[in-house]
């Protein structure tokens, strides 16, 4: 790496629960990150499964019947089919109910999560119909989308693109809440260092069009009124929330680390099969992947 | 010729006789054989056609649907790159228009319904190093 030097400006704004931040070395205008700020908005608007006029609502009420959808839409649900295929169904954007069921039914800014009994579960192996021809999407009756992180990742790429068009700016990096993208230059960026608050964070480089992601399942977790614990991600082959894992990845885009750090929470011994710099805790240990420790700055 | 001449020349006739029927009946059976060798090779060569013939036509298929699949993305990049240029002349054309620089992204598209407008970003000129953490 020729140079990593950190961004020291940015600018901040709240949207999808979290906050964003487009850092850069001075040169984004407030107009070209106003564009930015309003791409992420409408992204939000459609695929937010709190706000009952997005368009993922709109699929899930009228789940068992074609619903038209607007072009990004269809762009980000056949990147949904295409992950699950590729997944083999482990990353399966379908568990809408589940997810509700196990007690995350609204946004964790305006309610606590929790359910008063804990589902029995069981497989959800269903898929999405899309027709891009006619610019719908179907779901199958029974069954709820959750877009989740696919959504949050799938805009930063897109903030991202926007942001590399609207300035000239060499250093550019769009975090969306903890989904990260390195539009131009590299970066050192921190990741979780375990799966509880105490361990410390590390830090990594971030070259230049790639994208990093960390899920786990010490955020947003919660307890059942009958005990059991729960949190926001669901094993598809079980419809249960998966043991305590955390997972980072790099790769060469945002959706593609997220997708790939859900896909290693949910089977952390796949990890030996992932060629791009990855890292996986469990309460077994950590491991690594891919060349991690050479991208590793501890 | 003297009867003995006579037996010799009937057993030698015997022989001779004997081996060609059991040379006859031996090719008879080597080419039941062989015809029915031919037979299973034939049939083992026609399904191999088939199933090479089915095996073209997926391949094909596939070929087409990932033609259409390059060519969809080729037309949607072009689109992309079209609005986001459209977008950098408007901005170039005017600051204030930075709001309607986004609606290339083909804002009609958003819910009716939504939130009226888009948070508008602070400067940050101290932020915390980027970081995985709240992801």
């Amino acid at each position: 790496m020729a140079t990593l030097t950190r961004p020291l400006e940015a600018w901040t704004w709240p949207a999808m629960g979290t906050t964003w931040r487009l850092y850069h070395g001075g040169g984004v205008s407030a107009e070209a990150a106003e564009a930015v700020t309003a791409l992420v908005h409408a992204d939000e608007q459609r695929w937010s499964r709190f706000l009952p006029h997005s368009e993922l609502c709109a699929l899930n009420s009228g789940a068992g019947s074609h619903v038209p959808v607007s072009p990004e839409t269809i762009d980000v649900l056949r990147a949904c089919a295409a992950w699950t295929r590729a997944t083999d169904g482990l990353f399966q954007p379908l568990v809408g109910i589940a997810v509700q069921a196990w007690g995350y039914g609204r946004s964790m800014l305006e309610a606590e999560a929790g359910a008063a009994a804990s589902p029995a579960g069981g497989p959800i192996d269903a898929r999405i119909e899309i027709d891009p021809d006619r610019g719908t999407a179907r779901i199958p009756d029974g069954r709820a989308l959750d877009l989740g992180g696919i959504a949050k990742s799938w805009t930063v790429l897109r903030a991202g693109r926007l942001a590399a068009v609207l300035t000239d700016e060499p250093r550019l990096l769009v975090d969306g809440g903890g989904d990260l993208y390195a539009v131009r230059g590299d970066h050192l960026v921190d990741v979780a260092g375990g799966l509880w608050a105490e361990e410390p964070d590390l830090r990594i480089e971030l070259h230049a069009d790639e994208g990093v992601a960390t899920s786990s399942t010490a955020k947003r977790r919660w307890r059942n009124a009958d005990g059991v614990e729960a949190h926001h991600l669901i094993d598809p082959e079980t419809g249960r929330p998966c043991p305590p894992a955390q997972a980072t990845v790099c790769a060469p885009d945002p959706v593609t680390a997220d997708v790939l750090a859900t896909v290693l929470c949910l089977r952390p011994g796949m990890i030996g099969e992932l060629a791009l710099p990855s890292r996986v805790v469990t309460e077994a240990g950590e491991r690594t992947g891919g060349g991690w420790e050479a991208r590793c700055r501890r | 010729m003297t009867s003995a001449a006579i037996r010799v020349y009937t057993a030698i006739v015997a022989l001779v006789c004997t081996a060609a029927i059991t040379f006859a009946l031996s090719a008879h059976d080597r080419s039941q054989r062989w015809s029915e060798q031919a037979a299973y090779w034939e049939s083992m060569a026609a399904r191999t056609a088939h199933h090479d013939r089915l095996t073209d036509r997926r391949m094909r298929r596939l070929a087409v649907r990932y033609n259409r699949l390059v060519a969809g993305t080729r037309r949607s990049q072009a689109r992309l790159l079209h609005a986001l240029k459209a977008a950098e002349r408007q901005q170039l054309a005017s600051a204030s228009s930075a709001a309607a620089a986004a609606t290339v992204y083909r804002s009609s598209y958003v819910s009716a319904g939504g939130s009226a407008s888009a948070p508008v970003p602070a400067p940050t000129p101290a932020p915390p190093p980027p970081t995985t953490k709240a992801s």
